[in-house]
């Protein structure tokens, strides 16, 4: 038994040429920018600067934490070879938290994330990002705080999502979106100015609303309220904060809080025509209100919160659905859910079904919590 | 080597595991559809699975704790010798495939730029050891790994929680009734547990043909569950992924590990070895019962293992040697005529002993 | 054997014993007939000799006394304030002798008599070095057997505990002591023990290691042996059905068999509630993966999988390493080698200057390498909490710097796939362990659920209570 034991470490030290690169060789990408122009594809990546941190060891604490280099190609692949070549470091992208894709490589979306997501290392759950212009632009605008660019975008992306004003969505959730009928995706369409100067709270980016990727090409732009749509059709799960909405009630400002959203879908298929009937339900708690009695007016405030809802789903259902028969909110999957017979009739034509089909949308909201003011 | 037996606990985690690495380690061809219809696929597979093990398990009363295969020998040599064969290259296809299947997994994972021959040598080294530490030994690192695969699908399932999307289940339990003998029959083959647990069912003490129920219910609860994870998490892109189980778990964000799919590749690459150890034995114990005894008997599992191993190498050298094998094995025909071959034989010569006696 | 002339048997016993210069003849004359007292230097109390052996025998006037008669009169009536017992060769004289008793030789006899009057210095009892607890008593095992199985029997104060003394060792005639508690299965088990002491080929036992051996299969990793310096812990391995080997000479005292869980539990467990007992048996397990695996797990994710590793550490380990001129192994292995040898200087050195090596091994160097670039920051972290880790579970330590040195060289040359096969080997070799008809992993692997009562959670004395431990129930 020793020996074999012996002869097991023994084969494990001789294959120490399992080729490998070094740490301190890598660079890590934390963010991707991906670019299209005259045939040539522009990566831009954003990656970790060693220098900058390590705790004391650190040799320049006050430098960038994130360096930013382009690499280009016919592929993506050349791009990211060349990018390795001329920063001389192995470029890694496993570890990349968002992937930014400008206006017009968005067609090339699902060969980038294939790419990404048959990788072993991919991350799976960056977050993906579309960009109004050109992404190198994003992914050059950087902060004074101490965080990588790249967090910051996280936090913009966050934020925005809890304030109902966008939807993120990971890299394996836009591989999914573009496995349906429609192959369709929205995805939060950030939008830079001011170029690489350093700014000093991100203003230098925005989030400017929804990209709308339909069969492999960008179809159309969202705007921030049709955006805010999705967080109604396609919730986060139950258990987390949903979105906050602002609400024009008694001559105020009235912001509310949405959790527990679920659209009830129940579709009809009569003489070659759809009809769905949405019916979102959710619980509302007030986050701000200058009403003197809240309670009072609970029945008013959910009456307009509804009216909200419903106005913000139809924004989205008719710029995606009608417009452009994308299925963005996994309508499919629901009217699969709820008659497969239904589905296998319409699934053919499914695009042009949504184009034609009639949506009726109404919202159950109740108030459950008031907040602490009176 | 050590001969010892092994209990029907361990028995049936260790043929649970080989029947759940398949699942987790698909080769290329076998991607797991989106639908309903695998949930049905799956549970009739292993309904024909114990419908195709219950002649063996009612047999085995026969046999008086022996092994069928000693069984037969003892009345017949001639027959033995023939169903010793069919097991033994039937026995080497499998062991050869799983070594395909680890290295199509390791390759396709965490062992990406490595030459093919530095996992035949890791691999090879790893199973002559678990040969050499006989039976018993395989059987408890068999329940150790168990615990570990049982720690992953938790972790997933509490991971993931909130990705889980019932709406993409749907009320169809036959979407394409033409493919689900295809999708059933594709299930059923890959059991080929059924010979392990033919050829090693000497070796399990105690009321042994409770293994097989209880292997059979662990495996198709533990497929299912898998099934439920891949349609509610992925939906359609299921189809596209080479290894789901591997990609589910690199969604699973832990606060510690970031992603988890470092434990998953620990729990299939052990497993491959458990299952590759497990045909070892199991050619073992026909060679013993068939044909060889003493020390040969033992020297013919490591001999099988190197050489199941070079025919895999082979079989990823050269796809086009493998497809024809796969093709016969993957129709099931060959695990359903061993499963009536096999009892039939043990029933005629008990009942001639009998008539005998 | 003896011989009726007193002469002849001290001139043998001298020429046995190649006239060595500890051997102490005193002559005396009792009512007329010679009588020779033998014992060896520092084997025997001065005050025992004296009290007990040479007053009654100086006492004695019965004139006219047959020397068979005077015999007969000092083992039946004189000396029975010791323990006595008769010899009747010189190699059982010598025997007796050089176990602190003193031989009384008589003139026309055949036998002498064996007088014990044990008096060898020894430590005293003061509580064990390694095996320390919070709550329970502070006696561990010293060097004596005599002293050591009377720790035991005042523990088990039962007709149960038995005791079997022989002797090991053609050259060092060592005394053990076989203790076991009457029931089936453990007699069965000290029948096997003893057989197997009987067959020890080692002519010199001069610590409880050099029969150990003989007691366990040959593993080249794990042993199914236990060892304890502590009396209580002794008993109840008694208790569950073990049997226990104590040699004289050494403070520790073995036992047979022992299970792979057993490492990871104290006998502090058992005073404190259940709750904080599960606690600190799962930091133990935690701790026990944590030595062996981390710093493996670093290097083979530093150098082949980075992407495993949670972004901002990954910033902070990239960071650190690319400071460092060695790869992430070969700093690894450094740390490594250089950890065991700073643990190992202050084994064996004087206490002072032991601190002396930790602060120099541990603030010092650890620091400079640092601040001097040669090795990461959180490379030294990982190789300390894995080492501080391994010796929460002490009684393994060295199989557990073993492994988690072959775990480095594997997931440093090969990554996850090299650190899971080497693992898996590992896993097989312990699960390959296990002699005396209980498999070492038990009640882990084969799984027993009614054996969890006592592994990883610790229930109640009340349930505990209820059904009696056997070992070979787990």
């Amino acid at each position: 038994m020793k020996k074999i034991l012996a002869v097991i470490l023994v084969v494990v030290m001789l294959s120490g040429c399992v080729p490998h690169t070094e740490l301190e060789r890598l660079a890590i990408a934390e963010a991707v920018g991906v670019d299209f122009e005259n045939g040539i594809y522009t990566v831009t990546v954003q990656y970790f600067n060693t220098d900058s941190s390590g705790g004391v060891t650190a040799v320049d604490s006050t430098a960038p934490n994130a360096t930013v280099a382009e690499g280009r190609g016919s592929t993506i692949e050349s791009a990211l070879e060349a990018l390795s070549y001329k920063t001389g470091r192995s470029i890694t992208i496993g570890a990349a938290a968002v992937m930014v894709f400008g206006e017009s490589a968005l067609f090339a979306l699902e060969d980038a994330l294939r790419l990404a997501v048959s990788h072993y290392s991919g991350n799976l759950r960056a977050e993906i990002a579309a960009a109004r212009g050109k992404a190198s632009d994003v992914m050059n605008v950087r902060f004074k705080e101490g965080n990588a660019s790249v967090e910051k975008l996280e936090d913009m992306l966050r934020n925005a999502e809890e304030l109902g004003l966008t939807r993120r969505i990971t890299m394996y959730e836009v591989s999914e979106k573009l496995c349906g009928e429609t192959k369709s995706v929205v995805l939060p369409l950030f939008q830079a100015y001011g170029g690489s100067e350093l700014t000093e709270d991100g203003s230098g980016v925005i989030i400017a609303g929804g990209a709308l990727c339909t069969g492999g090409k960008f179809t159309d732009e969202l705007t921030v309220r049709e955006m805010s749509g999705l967080a109604m059709l396609d919730p986060a799960p139950e258990s987390i904060r949903n979105c906050e909405m602002t609400l024009s009630y008694m001559g105020g400002d009235t912001r509310v809080m949405l959790y527990k959203v679920k659209p009830h879908i129940t579709p009809q298929y009569d003489g070659g025509k759809l009809s769905i009937d949405i019916n979102i339900t959710a619980d509302c708690k007030i986050v701000s209100t200058n009403i003197s009695e809240p309670y009072e007016q609970s029945e008013g405030i959910e009456h307009i919160c509804a009216d909200e809802v419903c106005s913000r789903s139809i924004g989205l259902i008719s710029r995606t659905f009608t417009d452009n028969g994308a299925d963005v909110s996994g309508l499919g999957y629901a009217i699969r859910a709820h008659s497969p017979e239904l589905w296998s009739a319409v699934a053919n034509r499914y695009r042009d079904i949504l184009r034609s089909a009639e949506y009726n949308i109404t919202a159950d909201i109740r108030m459950e919590r008031y907040g602490v003011v009176r | 080597m050590i001969n010892n037996k092994i209990g029907i606990g361990g028995a049936a985690v260790l043929l649970a595991l080989s029947r759940i690495f398949t699942e987790a380690s698909p080769l290329p061809g076998e991607s797991t559809e989106y639908g309903m219809q695998r949930f049905t696929a799956v549970a009739l597979s292993f309904i024909t699975a114990f419908i195709a093990y219950l002649p063996l398990l009612l047999v085995l009363e026969r046999t008086g704790g022996s092994s069928p295969l000693g069984a037969v020998a003892s009345k017949s040599k001639l027959l033995s010798g023939f169903i010793g064969v069919i097991f033994s290259v039937y026995l080497f296809f499998c062991a050869a495939e799983t070594g395909l299947r680890s290295y199509y997994y390791a390759s396709g994972t965490v062992f990406d730029s490595a030459p093919a021959s530095y996992f035949y040598v890791f691999v090879g080294a790893a199973l002559l050891f678990a040969v050499h530490c006989g039976l018993e030994a395989v059987s408890r690192t068999g329940v150790i790994v168990s615990a570990l695969f049982a720690a992953l699908m938790l972790l997933i399932v509490f991971t993931l929680l909130r990705e889980i999307r019932v709406d993409r289940l749907y009320p169809v339990l036959a979407e394409k009734p033409e493919r689900l003998t295809a999708d059933t029959v594709r299930e059923f083959s890959r059991g080929s547990e059924y010979l392990i647990f033919a050829a090693l069912c000497g070796n399990i003490s105690g009321k042994r043909t409770k293994a097989v129920p209880v292997y059979l219910g662990v495996s198709c609860a533990a497929i299912l569950l898998m099934t439920f994870l891949y349609n509610t998490v992925f939906g359609k892109l299921t189809s596209r992924l080479m290894f789901p189980f591997y990609t589910l778990s690199s969604i699973s964000d832990t606060a510690l590990l970031h992603r988890i799919n470092g434990i998953d590749v620990i729990v299939w690459v052990m497993a491959g070895l458990l299952r590759l150890a497990l045909f070892a034995f199991a050619f073992r114990a026909v060679v013993r019962d068939c044909f060889l005894s003493g020390k040969a008997a033992d020297i013919s599992a490591y001999v099988f293992g190197i050489a199941a191993l070079t025919v895999s190498g082979l079989f990823t050298a050269y796809p086009v040697l493998y497809e024809p094998m796969k093709r016969i094995c993957g129709s099931g025909i060959p695990l359903a005529a061993s499963a009536m071959i096999l009892p039939a034989a043990v029933f005629v010569c008990t009942v001639n002993r009998k008539a005998a006696a | 054997m003896l011989g009726k002339k007193l002469a002849d048997n001290i001139v043998n016993i001298r020429s046995y014993m190649k006239n060595s210069s500890d051997l102490v003849i005193r002559y005396a004359k009792v009512c007329g007939i010679d009588v020779c007292v033998v014992s060896f230097d520092g084997q025997t109390d001065a005050n025992k000799l004296a009290n007990l052996v040479y007053r009654p025998l100086s006492e004695l006037d019965e004139p006219g006394i047959t020397p068979e008669r005077l015999a007969a009169k000092i083992s039946g009536e004189l000396l029975i304030a010791c323990d006595g017992k008769p010899v009747g060769t010189v190699a059982e004289a010598v025997s007796a002798a050089m176990n602190g008793f003193c031989v009384i030789l008589t003139d026309g006899t055949e036998t002498g008599y064996a007088v014990g009057v044990q008096g060898f210095e020894a430590r005293s009892v003061t509580q064990p070095e390694n095996h320390r607890n919070i709550r329970g008593a502070r006696e561990g095992f010293v060097e004596a057997l005599h002293v050591n199985m009377s720790l035991v029997r005042r523990r088990v104060k039962s007709n149960e505990l038995v005791m079997h003394t022989m002797t090991v060792g053609k050259t060092s005639g060592t005394e053990v002591c076989v203790c076991s508690m009457d029931s089936a299965n453990s007699g069965k088990l000290a029948e096997n023990v003893i057989k197997r002491l009987e067959n020890v080929p080692v002519s010199l036992v001069l610590e409880s290691g050099f029969i150990q051996p003989f007691l366990e299969d040959k593993h080249p990793m794990f042993s199914e042996v236990g060892a304890s310096e502590r009396p209580d812990v002794f008993v109840s391995k008694l208790y569950e059905g073990r049997v226990g080997i104590i040699i004289d000479g050494s403070p520790f005292a073995l036992y047979v068999p022992k299970l792979f869980t057993e490492n990871f539990i104290m006998l502090d467990d058992y005073v404190e509630k259940p709750m904080f007992s599960l606690f600190i048996r799962l930091i133990r397990w935690i701790a026990f993966f944590v030595s062996i695996l981390l710093p493996g797990f670093y290097t083979a994710l530093a150098n082949f999988h980075p992407e495993l590793i949670p972004d901002a550490l990954l910033r902070n380990l990239a960071a650190a390493e690319s400071l460092t001129p060695y790869s992430v192994l070969t700093e690894c292995v450094i740390l490594d080698i250089f950890y065991e040898i700073m643990r190992e200087a202050g084994l064996r050195l004087p206490s002072n200057v032991g601190h002396a090596v930790s602060i120099v091994g541990g603030i010092v160097i650890g620091d400079i390498v640092v601040s001097a670039g040669l090795v990461g920051a959180p490379m030294l972290l990982a190789i300390a909490i894995a080492s501080i880790s391994g010796y929460i579970v002490s009684d393994i330590s060295n199989q557990v710097s073993f492994m988690r040195f072959a775990l480095i060289l594997a997931g440093g040359l090969s990554g996850l796939f090299g650190l899971t096969v080497i693992s898996f080997v590992f896993c097989l070799s312990v699960c390959s362990a296990g002699s005396w008809g209980i498999p070492f992993t038990s009640p882990l692997a084969p799984f027993s659920l009614k054996s969890m009562r006592d592994t990883f959670i610790r229930r109640s004395w009340r349930e505990l209570a209820r059904t009696d431990p056997d070992i070979y129930n787990v």
